[in-house]
């Protein structure tokens, strides 16, 4: 029915038609270089970590041990998840607008802010990582403008801080929230909105009750993206944060390059990749209980 | 990646490039291949070495190796240098990899002087007193021979100041209790945080009033407490070289402990950086024969020959701004540059050698505690 | 509940230059069934937007019973409203749909209960209330939305193609169901379609549009046998449009001859005209297919316009003749199939009288 298509997002649903559209072998061989490439490219160097992590080269499990003894490793992971957690947050409640607004313009307008939202995207990391770093230095952009303002008497710490490191993740991160949210928000007919309106809903009840829920795919996608990344952020915490923001990738990243300990390190990333998929598993049942998703 | 590169550290020493070559004050010592290389250079040639393969620095650094010292070996011994190279941690790894089965293939190389672990001398040719290198301890400052190599680059962790927060006339920062004194000296500072937490651990006993004599074995409890006091103020744990240049250039500290390489290239730059070598950790690079060598006595003769040439060791200096171990170097560096050379004996007092017994035993669990004192 | 009249006065809307409705003003009488017909991009579904309060007009004035609606917004409007693709809250059950606008209103629980069963069973659809939309066919879904739009007994509902997605005889039942419902419940309703026999089927009355303006408004009757415009009667019913010139006009009949075809004689002045036609002007005519009586060559007892039966064809309760006259036109000719009498074939020399009171005139200003 073209009045539901929202509810068939494909990453909501567990069964997709091109089997039934295509037939079984001509479907195998589009995904086989994908498949190919993630054996290749993943599975293998992970399984290959885990299994250094576990023998090496008789089966220990010291170096999982020592994750759990030594106060750092669980400090930082859990931080890790904070940060992640923060980034996550933010990037909805500013990105949530931006979609809404993406889908409701158009003309010029639509362009511009699709611009906006894509530009930051195709510019590298380093890039933007290193802007935050122009702007957020001691004598930096802020502070002088604060500064003449009057309203600091000093310069700010606000480089190498835990607030720079969300800030610059959230700014970097913000178009893997927006365009989820928005390519789900902009298939929800006008017609839904308007017939709320019609039955007596006011603009925020038509919001909360219908354009909010039906959005919940493109957040949920935009969430477990915006996550996950999060997660594994190496770059912009390295460049813009300080000791107090280390977060695993970082650490894992000293493991492999400073002390070459290759066991340990593989320990440290089967530990992240556990935390991350049984946190995708859960958030994916919660939002399963969730009747907008049930019916997929 | 940056930070790949990070515990790339050589020597240190800048000037302008028109200074280099005002060079040539008289009462310089005699160029001359002494006697003992000659015997080395014999013994070489009757055991048909004809090369040696060095495995040292690579890119610009090794290039300038090699002009000032490779080619002029060559040049006196009709030896040939194979020049190969890379990072620290892969050169060892290699080495290590070469010792186990049995072939080594290179005959000299160059580490830093913190992976004189015990592990590590094992495949390193044991030189004594350098008893057969008489240049090294006649020409070298005091300690050139390690036992197991002789030194090249030497640098270390100085104290560097911004003038523009500390200007001439006024007090200014000159030790590690400097540091630590935030009253006096106001402003944000930088520590490293580059894999060698010990300089930190140094910094804070002298900070703490430990006399010099007294700071090995290292009481690391102590330490971590008196950089408890500091931790507030330290706003940049510098991850890498670069980035402890960009923070002065950007005024985001006034004061830090850098690698006196990096200082002298921001004072090259015109930044008004002031340098102090008091309390500073050593920072050296060393070279060294390996045991099973192909070509031992080609590889005794380089690093001998290495220690003839204290002219070379001046432009190398100035075109690196690094500093390496031959003393005699400093006569031939330009005026302005002498005062604050590693090489003055004023200087190089005052640097700290890390015990490297203790270094090798506390180096994981100090690691440890240091990323998790940092991160908490 | 008691439908409510509607009322717009000089309503416009512009999009920049571009004027998708012109000035219109028409009065919908209470618990009257009006269509606004016309084809796509001729500002019916405008105009209802205006009246529903999604679009803000750029001019005039509507109002609903005694009140004036123009700056109300649509929550507050209190219109029942079916859309073209009956936008169904999907996430929604059938029966929170339709308890919806109760909720909105703050109906208490157990009279929003009684009330979604009792319009449940309006449309015929007890037991479906637990089911989501997109487990009904179109039919059941369309049912709900009416269901929706009427269990907070707007005076007024407002239907915007409701049945276009529908196949047709689906179409034809929804639509006497629809009708017979808004009987039964005296509610007022504008409806859009493009479907000129849907509009006759349902309408009180029907408001043709065109171009942005109101063609012409009056009963289905009205507009089928006296259309105003060439326009209402091509859009409304099937017409035979012929090319003539005013031959002679003696103040009560009028001549006009049909190129080398013949002539038509008509007794009265021709109701469409405001200006007499003068001997020698072009106009227009138009002649409903079933208005022309088909006979054999000679046995016209007036002026008739001879041809060739070209095509018969048979459309079970009746035949259409496709007629050539000498001139070139095609005229369709409608007759009732009488299984017993026997009718020309294909190829017959035909003969057709054309009585004067089912011609309508125009002049050629808006042909």
């Amino acid at each position: 029915m073209p009045a539901t298509p929202v509810m068939r997002r494909p990453f909501l649903r567990g069964s997709p038609t091109s089997s039934r559209e295509y037939g079984r072998t001509p479907s195998l061989l589009l995904v086989t270089p994908l498949l190919l490439l993630l054996s290749g490219g993943f599975l293998y160097p992970v399984g290959k970590l885990f299994w250094g992590s576990i023998f090496a080269p008789q089966a220990t499990l010291k170096h999982y041990l020592r994750i759990v003894e030594e106060p750092l490793y669980l400090l930082v992971l859990w931080r890790t998840f904070e940060i992640a957690f923060i980034v996550t947050v933010l990037a909805l409640l500013l990105g949530y607008p931006v979609a809404l607004a993406m889908a409701r313009v158009s003309g010029r307008a639509a362009t511009l802010v699709g611009a906006c939202v894509l530009i930051p995207l195709w510019t590298s990391v380093l890039v933007r990582s290193y802007a935050w770093i122009v702007l957020l230095q001691r004598n930096g952009v802020v502070n002088s403008s604060l500064l003449e303002a009057g309203l600091i008497e000093a310069p700010l710490q606000l480089l190498y801080t835990r607030g720079a490191v969300v800030v610059a993740m959230t700014q970097v991160l913000l178009p893997f929230m927006v365009l989820p949210i928005y390519s789900v928000v902009s298939s929800i007919p006008d017609d839904l909105t308007r017939a709320a309106r019609n039955l007596g809903a006011g603009g925020l009840q038509a919001f909360l009750r219908i354009t909010l829920p039906l959005s919940l795919p493109g957040v949920a996608a935009g969430v477990l993206i915006t996550f996950v990344l999060s997660l594994g952020f190496y770059i912009t915490p390295a460049l813009v944060g300080g000791p107090s923001t280390l977060m695993m990738s970082t650490l894992i990243g000293q493991q492999t390059t400073e002390l070459l300990n290759w066991p340990f390190a593989g320990a440290l990333s089967v530990v992240l990749l556990l935390a991350t998929l049984l946190l995708v598993v859960v958030f994916r049942r919660a939002l399963a209980l969730n009747k907008g998703f049930k019916l997929g | 990646m940056a930070l790949a590169t990070s515990m790339n550290r050589r020597g240190m020493l800048t000037l302008s490039a028109g200074a280099a070559l005002a060079v040539g004050a008289g009462g310089a010592p005699e160029q001359t291949v002494a006697a003992p290389l000659d015997g080395l250079v014999d013994r070489a040639r009757k055991g048909g070495e004809r090369e040696v393969v060095v495995a040292g620095g690579t890119g610009a650094y090794g290039d300038l190796v090699k002009k000032h010292f490779y080619s002029p070996f060559t040049e006196a011994t009709g030896i040939e240098v194979v020049a190969t190279g890379g990072g620290y941690g892969e050169k060892l790894a290699k080495l290590k990899a070469m010792a186990s089965v049995g072939r080594t293939e290179w005959d000299v190389i160059t580490l830093s002087i913190d992976s004189l672990t015990p592990d590590v001398t094992n495949l390193l040719e044991d030189l004594g007193n350098c008893a057969d290198l008489p240049d090294v301890a006649a020409r070298g400052v005091a300690g050139s021979c390690l036992g197991k190599g002789v030194l090249f680059d030497i640098g270390g962790g100085v104290l560097a100041f911004d003038k523009r927060s500390f200007p001439d006339g006024q007090p200014q920062p000159a030790g590690w209790a400097d540091f630590w004194d935030v009253k006096a000296f106001p402003g944000p500072r930088a520590l490293p945080n580059v894999g060698n937490p010990w300089w930190n651990l140094i910094a804070a006993l002298e900070a703490d009033g430990v006399s010099r004599g007294q700071l090995f074995p290292l009481d690391v409890d102590r330490a971590f407490r008196k950089l408890d006091e500091i931790k507030p103020h330290v706003t940049v744990w510098w991850k890498s070289g670069d980035q402890s240049q960009q923070i002065f250039r950007t005024g985001e500290v006034v004061m830090a402990m850098l690698f006196s390489g990096r200082a002298f290239r921001l004072r090259a730059e015109k930044l008004p950086l002031a340098i102090s070598w008091n309390g500073a950790p050593l920072d050296a690079a060393f070279w060294a024969v390996t045991k099973g060598a192909q070509h031992p006595n080609a590889g005794l003769a380089l690093l001998d020959f290495i220690y003839t040439r204290p002219e070379a060791h001046a432009a190398f200096a100035l075109e690196s701004f690094g500093s390496t171990a031959q003393r005699e170097a400093v006569a031939f560096l330009p005026e302005d540059a002498r005062a604050l050379s590693v090489l003055q004996p004023a200087n190089w007092s005052q640097i700290i050698q890390v015990d490297r017994g203790w270094l090798a035993a506390n180096r994981e669990a100090v690691l440890e505690r240091w990323s998790t004192w940092l991160a908490s | 509940m008691d439908g409510m009249n509607v009322s717009v006065w000089g309503l416009g809307k512009r999009y920049g230059s571009v004027r998708a409705v012109e000035e219109i003003s028409m009065d919908v009488r209470a618990g009257e069934f009006l269509s606004l017909l016309g084809p796509s991009g001729s500002g019916k579904t405008t105009l209802l937007m205006m009246i529903a309060g999604f679009e803000m007009p750029s001019m005039g004035k509507i109002s609903i019973g005694d009140r004036d609606v123009t700056y109300v917004v649509p929550n507050r409007r209190n219109v029942g409203m079916v859309f073209q693709r009956y936008a169904l809250f999907p996430h929604m059950t059938v029966a929170d749909n339709i308890a919806f606008p109760l909720r909105m209103r703050k109906v208490p629980r157990q009279d929003a209960t009684r009330r979604v069963c009792d319009a449940l069973a309006l449309v015929q659809l007890e037991g479906y209330g637990k089911r989501l939309p997109s487990e009904l066919s179109g039919g059941q879904q369309q049912r709900v939305a009416v269901a929706r739009a009427l269990v907070f007994e707007p005076p007024v509902l407002l239907m915007d193609e409701p049945l276009g997605a529908l196949d047709k005889k689906l179409r034809e039942q929804m639509q006497i169901e629809i009708k017979r419902l808004q009987q039964r419940l005296g509610v007022t309703v504008i409806y859009v379609t493009h479907d000129q026999e849907e509009a006759l089927t349902m309408s009180d009355r029907i408001a043709v549009m065109r171009d942005g303006s109101l063609e012409q408004i009056g009963s289905p009757a009205e507009l089928y046998d006296g259309p105003a415009t060439p326009f209402v009667a091509d859009f409304v019913g099937k017409t035979n449009f012929l090319e003539g010139e005013c031959r002679s006009y003696n103040g009560t009949g009028l001549e006009i001859g049909i190129g080398q075809s013949g002539f038509i004689r008509l007794v009265q002045c021709p109701p469409a005209l405001t200006v007499l036609p003068k001997p020698g002007d072009r106009v227009r005519l138009a002649v409903r297919p079933e208005q022309i009586r088909l006979l054999r060559p000679g046995e016209a007892d007036g002026p008739a316009l001879e041809g060739v039966v070209e095509t018969v064809i048979f459309v079970g309760s009746f035949r259409t003749f496709l007629v050539r006259l000498p001139g070139g036109e095609l005229v369709h000719v409608q007759v009732h199939a009488d299984h017993n009498a026997s009718h020309p074939g294909e190829g017959d020399r035909v003969s057709l009288a054309i009585p004067g009171h089912a011609v309508r005139v125009f002049g050629q200003a808006r042909c």
